[in-house]
């Protein structure tokens, strides 16, 4: 498991790249939740994430409350068809915004100017 | 990792059935899901069965791990899979307390992240993505059997 950060002005965008499993949190967990804590608005590119098993979405969850007690927020990029299906049925969906494209997220921040028009 | 098939196996006659045997650690998950995915290859499942597959087993160990009790200091997980027609059977055995994972609340369902628990979503998948599930408790440990459709009827598409 990989990860990129890139800063666009107010946003920044957190692009993984792996499977978000066990082995993938320990890989990215202290340096994403350490982003998450200190830096608001951020979009997380699933788009290159094959597969999450729980203990991923606990990691975007706990990412997303530190945003939330920053006066931030979380939205999701590019999950695949699994991930989307995940996200359903534990309800995270409902708490995370989910975008197909990663202009799409960073309208969200009111920011698309910003950031690239094409990606994931 | 090995995934031969196991030699003292009682699958129905002319299907291969493999098991391994796990310590309930946290390391187990890892073990549980590398075994799961040499299988998978072995049996050339699609992704879509063998990630879902992969899920339900790890969410399980997962489970297992964090919260049976166990009343033996050397107790194992025992883990088996074997196909059987066009369904996929996976057996999770432990010696921890009874504990039916079919029968547990599902988390109460947050109106806002702030207020979210980011607890007990594994049961949840579990119950989705396994096309059947049976619990039963007999001699003292618990035995969780899930099944998975493979193929057209079942994997992604079947929700």
């Amino acid at each position: 498991m990989n990860m990129r950060i890139q800063q666009f002005g107010g946003v920044s965008k957190i692009e993984l790249e792996g499977r978000l499993d066990a082995d993938g949190v320990d890989a990215v967990g202290a340096d994403f939740s350490a982003h998450c804590d200190s830096t608001p608005n951020v979009i997380v590119d699933l788009g290159k994430v094959p597969y999450m098993a729980s203990i991923g979405i606990r990691l975007l969850v706990v990412g997303a409350k530190a945003q939330a007690g920053i006066g931030g927020k979380m939205v999701l990029v590019g999950p695949n068809e699994l991930l989307r299906r995940i996200l359903k049925t534990t309800g995270i969906d409902a708490l995370m915004p989910v975008y197909d494209r990663v202009a799409d997220a960073a309208a969200a921040f009111d920011t698309s100017s910003e950031l690239p028009a094409s990606g994931t | 990792m090995r995934s031969e098939p196991c030699p003292a196996a009682r699958p129905p006659r002319g299907t291969d059935w493999y098991c391994i045997a796990l310590r309930p650690t946290a390391l187990a998950v890892r073990q549980a899901s590398a075994w799961i995915r040499c299988v998978a290859s072995r049996l050339r499942l699609p992704a879509t069965d063998s990630d879902r597959i992969e899920l339900v087993l790890t969410e399980l160990i997962q489970n297992v791990v964090d919260h049976a009790r166990f009343p033996a200091p050397h107790a194992c997980l025992e883990v088996s899979a074997w196909i059987d027609a066009v369904e996929l059977h996976l057996e999770v055995v432990d010696a921890g307390g009874a504990f039916d994972p079919l029968g547990a609340d599902p988390p109460a369902k947050a109106q806002r992240i702030e207020s979210l628990v980011p607890g007990g979503l594994g049961l949840v998948l579990v119950r989705e993505f396994a096309d059947q599930l049976r619990y039963r408790r007999r001699d003292g440990r618990n035995h969780v059997i899930a099944s998975f459709i493979l193929g057209p009827d079942g994997g992604l598409g079947s929700s």
